[in-house]
């Protein structure tokens, strides 16, 4: 029974995980309809961000968590601006293209300026505590802890405030929020700095349980990318409850059945999904 | 270009290419060449679906892919010569293209990117971890390359001289070309190109959108197949990582830089990336940055690559010599 | 027409570009090396291709070496091939055809067992860095497996395992090729022993991070020891989250992961009962720690030298005097026979760093290795492994 419960918890947090990285993604494709592949490299940025900061500065690891959000909100705002907005009007299939050359870009910028190796990043909160016999530590409750607060802040935000309204507003008809007056251009560069700045804080949270090296970004942004077609694309519910399926899928099915093949039922779900409900379970509708 | 001259100018680059094996005796450019050739056929087949219907398939390197592992195992395993593998293995890849593609086509643009993504992942896994097919990690090793063939008078071709898996290579390379100018030029053609046009409305004129896109998934995964056991049977050896999605990716920068939709573009981009960093010696590193922010570049302001541009630039220049004549 | 003769032009320089030949220095022998130096075995490659670096100093520092009377100049041609076995033939091409290297070192079994399909045809040795028992069983002449078997390991580890009272071991092996071939070979040699491996569940060190799964259910079969076969930080953090999970039994850890590495994630306590290769410094083969300095000043303090870096070291130095005994820079065959012939290493003032002492028929190369506990928090004394 404590085998299950375990894995249930290692479900949970993986889970929370997932659904945080995946939160950035769905934000920014329910609004620019843009697929950000190149999420996890991004994330993968701001890791190294927070750990260059702690390690090199000294900075509280609350500070440097908040400068990655902020830096790569920047950057976020940024590549928007220099590669996805010249294709607003083209092709689909153009931006994704983009998103590729993207993602080698970034990851071979992290080996050249990183180097390849694997960096531990300390922490103050990697000791385990024992509740009813599972035993976690305190920075996974964080992730869970964490991964909860900004969705519902991400909820607030967006149906609360005006800002959110506005977002909203252009996500459902951009042309109709342009006669309104409504900057389109600020609106997605503002889009796609916060769904970044979320990447950043999944990253920084996430970064001391795991090692940060250059391709740690690949399989994070694949895993974002099953949550929120699971999901579906631009629903943020559809993050959260994608996230956690998925992360228990893979505790749950990694531990009973087969390790071997546990990533199989990560990808194995999303061919499901798509074949039989491409939108996902609260997607707003197919593109 | 008038027909004449384009005639001409095919017939001296077929002379060219043909004569290469004969002068170029040093085996490292040999090499390059061959493997050129191989990804050209690769970037080609992909080239149908992304050029002509306008959707980017991730899973390509998966069907390469298994056509490798296919006739490598045919060969290995069931002991069956090279040319009866050959076929069989690409049949098998066209095959594994129809069973994806009937569940993938189905949605379209990004879903389909990240649909076939994991489709590549999926295959990757399988041929990593079940051994007992594929030996995973540990790779097949010692596939053997082409048998000779018997020649009617006498004698036989043999295939273990580095100018004879050239020729090879570059027969089926012009097979590919052949194959797939027909497909484009026929009716399957043409449907295509409405489809990527506007496929509600070519749905509408009673064009059967679904079926032509599983057939041309097939046929570029059944190339794709081709291009993987010319592979397994060059290099001898092989191992999970050649499914892997990387070679998805490869084949569209090369696609995309030479130039999506026409023939002899994804063949420029292919040689372009195959041998221009060699002979610059650029750090590794450098140049997957290089391919990143060139990726980006083109297809923003160059988006149908380099043939595309010349073509642009051709056109221009013929409007030009025609106003110049009519003013 | 413009445009055409344009056309014509451009591919003439471009045919040209082919073939510029570099005209090269003639008392110079090079050595080529392809190998991961990007990507993510990066660290792995560079870490081989140092140790072929620092040989090449040396010897050059030394004036170089005497071949039937001429001297020469040792270089290295290194070339990235992103582990990639079609680059590696792309490369050895390169290097046999332009650099006319006698020789082509790698240290992956795709890359390796690629090359081996025509390197006895073009004539040139392979200097493989692999564990892979096929390289040395194809019978293939022209091949040298530099590494120690992994039999040697897995015997004896499994003997110190019983020693210790170990009865079941569970195992979290990689899934790259080597931890599969570790993994069979131990699952063999284990049960002779006596023991029982109660659980096998196969990670991927180099993506995964998480390995809460893969600990739960290997821990639920409550065995005394647990078998980590991968890299050293990904299989230092399976420690820790073991450890966080409340294992407190011991760990046996395949060649791959290195103690001394462990430590920069993982503390010394956390490791109590390890059975593991010991680290190369530790080693009391004399060179050892001289070779370590040596790199450490080499390289910087951070590097700390490895097993790979010293066995491509002593390999560059293996092969060269080998060409000073056959009197020749270019006869392979010859070569490969007068390298018996070189050992041992110290007669020629050379460091053996890995102790390593014969080569046998087959291509393997011959080395005492050293196995390690940590008891106490501390490492204690090396017990020899002979194979």
């Amino acid at each position: 029974m404590v085998l299950f419960f375990q894995q249930l918890v290692n479900g949970i947090m993986l889970g929370a995980a997932y659904s945080l990285v995946a939160l950035g993604l769905t934000l920014i494709y329910g609004i620019l309809h843009i697929p950000n592949f190149a999420h996890g490299h991004k994330y993968m940025w701001a890791a190294f961000t927070s750990l260059f900061l702690v390690v090199n500065f000294h900075t509280n690891y609350w500070v440097s968590l908040v400068i990655a959000m902020v830096v790569l909100g920047f950057v976020g705002a940024g590549v928007e601006r220099l590669v996805y907005r010249p294709l607003r009007n083209a092709p689909h299939v153009n931006s994704f293209i983009a998103a590729i050359g993207l993602l080698l870009f970034l990851e071979s910028l992290s080996l050249i300026f990183w180097g390849a190796d694997f960096r531990r990043f300390p922490t103050l909160y990697d000791k385990p505590i024992h509740i009813f016999g599972v035993a976690i530590t305190l920075q996974r409750l964080l992730v869970i802890i964490a991964a909860a607060l900004f969705i519902i802040l991400l909820q607030v935000f967006i149906k609360r405030t005006w800002l959110g309204a506005t977002i909203e507003a252009v996500a459902q008809n951009p042309e109709g929020a342009q006669l309104v007056g409504i900057s389109i251009d600020r609106i997605s560069s503002l889009t796609f700095g916060i769904g970044t700045s979320l990447a950043a804080a999944a990253a920084s949270l996430i970064a001391p349980i795991f090692l940060v090296y250059p391709t740690m970004g690949a399989m994070p942004n694949l895993k974002a990318f099953v949550v929120i077609i699971i999901g579906g694309m631009g629903s943020i519910p559809g993050a959260v409850i994608g996230g956690l399926m998925l992360g228990l899928m893979e505790a749950l099915g990694g531990g009973y059945i087969s390790t071997d093949y546990k990533d199989l039922f990560a990808f194995g779900a999303l061919v499901t999904f798509l074949t039989l409900r491409p939108t996902g379970l609260f997607g707003k509708g197919v593109r | 270009m008038s027909r004449i001259g384009r005639q001409w100018l095919i017939l001296t680059i077929l002379v060219i290419v043909v004569i290469i094996p004969q002068v170029v005796t040093n085996k490292y450019y040999m090499n390059i060449l061959i493997m050129s050739g191989i990804w050209s056929i690769v970037a080609l087949s992909l080239n149908l679906i992304l050029g002509y219907t306008g959707q980017v398939n991730l899973a390509h390197g998966a069907f390469f892919g298994i056509g490798a592992y296919a006739s490598a195992l045919l060969m290995l395993k069931l002991k069956m010569g090279f040319w009866l593998a050959l076929p069989f293995a690409a049949v098998i890849a066209g095959f594994f293209g129809f069973l994806i593609g009937l569940p993938a086509l189905r949605t379209r643009g990004s879903y389909f990117a990240i649909g076939t993504l994991c489709f590549n992942i999926i295959v990757t896994l399988i041929v990593d971890r079940w051994e007992g097919l594929t030996e995973g990690a540990r790779g097949l090793m010692g596939i053997p390359g082409p048998s000779p063939i018997p020649l009617p008078w006498g004698g036989e071709i043999t295939f273990n001289t580095m100018a004879a898996q050239y020729y090879l290579v570059l027969c089926f390379l012009l097979l590919t070309i052949f194959v797939l100018r027909r497909i484009m030029q026929s009716l399957v053609g043409r449907t295509f190109r409405a489809i990527r046009g506007n496929e509600e409305l070519a749905e509408a004129m009673g064009i059967h959108a679904m079926r032509t896109k599983i057939l041309s998934f097939t046929v570029s995964c059944f190339f794709a197949g081709i291009g993987g056991v010319l592979y397994a049977s060059y290099i001898g050896f092989l191992s999970p990582e050649i499914t892997d999605y990387h070679v998805s990716f490869d084949s569209l920068i090369y696609i995309m830089i030479g130039g999506v939709g026409t023939i002899v573009g994804p063949i420029i981009g292919t040689l372009l990336i195959v041998t221009i960093p060699e002979t610059l010696h650029i750090a590794a590193e450098f140049r997957l940055l290089l391919y990143g922010l060139i990726l980006i570049v083109m297809i923003i302001y160059l988006p149908r690559g380099i043939v595309g541009w010349a073509k642009v630039l051709m056109s221009r220049k013929r409007k030009q010599e025609v106003s110049w004549e009519q003013s | 027409m413009k445009s055409k003769t344009k056309r014509i032009l451009m591919g003439i320089v471009s045919l040209g570009l082919f073939l510029v030949v570099p005209a090269w220095g003639a008392d110079v022998i090079k050595f080529g090396y392809s190998g991961p130096l990007s990507g993510g075995a990066a660290k792995y490659g560079k870490n081989c291709e140092a140790g072929m670096v620092m040989a090449m100093e040396e010897i050059n520092g030394k004036g170089g070496i005497t071949v039937a009377g001429k001297n020469y100049k040792v270089e290295i041609v290194s070339l990235d091939d992103r582990y990639k076995p079609d680059l590696t033939v792309q490369n050895a091409r390169r290097m046999t055809s332009l650099d006319k290297v006698p020789a082509v070192f790698c240290p992956h079994s795709g890359g390796i067992l690629a090359m081996m399909n025509f390197n006895e045809k073009d004539g040139f040795i392979i200097m493989g860095y692999t564990t892979h028992p096929k390289t040395v069983e194809m019978g293939n002449k022209l091949i040298i497996r530099l590494p120690p078997d992994i039999r040697a390991y897995a015997s004896a580890f499994s003997d110190r395992a019983k020693e210790r009272g170990i009865k079941k071991i569970a195992a979290i092996p990689g899934v790259h090729e080597y931890a599969k071939i570790w993994m069979d070979i131990f699952q063999e040699e284990w049960p002779k022993r006596g023991g029982v491996v109660t659980d096998v569940s196969p990670a991927d060190y180099m993506k995964e991070t998480d390995f809460y799964t893969h600990l739960t259910k290997v821990i639920a079969g409550k065995p005394d020891a647990i078998l980590l076969i991968g890299a050293s930080e990904p299989a230092a953090l399976i420690v820790k989250q073991a450890r966080e999970l409340g294992f407190q039994g011991k760990f046996i850890l395949g060649d791959q992961a290195k103690l001394d590495e462990m430590l920069k994630v993982v503390p010394i306590e956390k490791l109590e009962g390890t059975i593991a290769v010991t680290p190369l410094t530790n080693r009391p083969i004399k060179d050892a720690p001289t070779f370590g300095k040596a790199y450490q000043k080499r390289f910087g303090e951070a590097e700390a030298s490895t097993f790979e870096s010293a066995s491509h070291y002593e390999s560059v130095y293996i092969l060269a005097y080998a060409m000073e005994i056959a009197g020749t820079v270019s006869d392979v065959i010859k070569i490969r026979a007068a390298i018996p012939q070189v050992f041992p290493l110290e007669k020629r003032g050379t460091l053996a760093p890995t102790g390593v002492y014969g080569l046998r028929d087959n291509g393997a190369q011959l080395r005492i290795t050293y196995g390690t506990e940590v008891i106490g928090g501390k490492w204690t004394e090396p017990f020899g492994i002979r194979y």
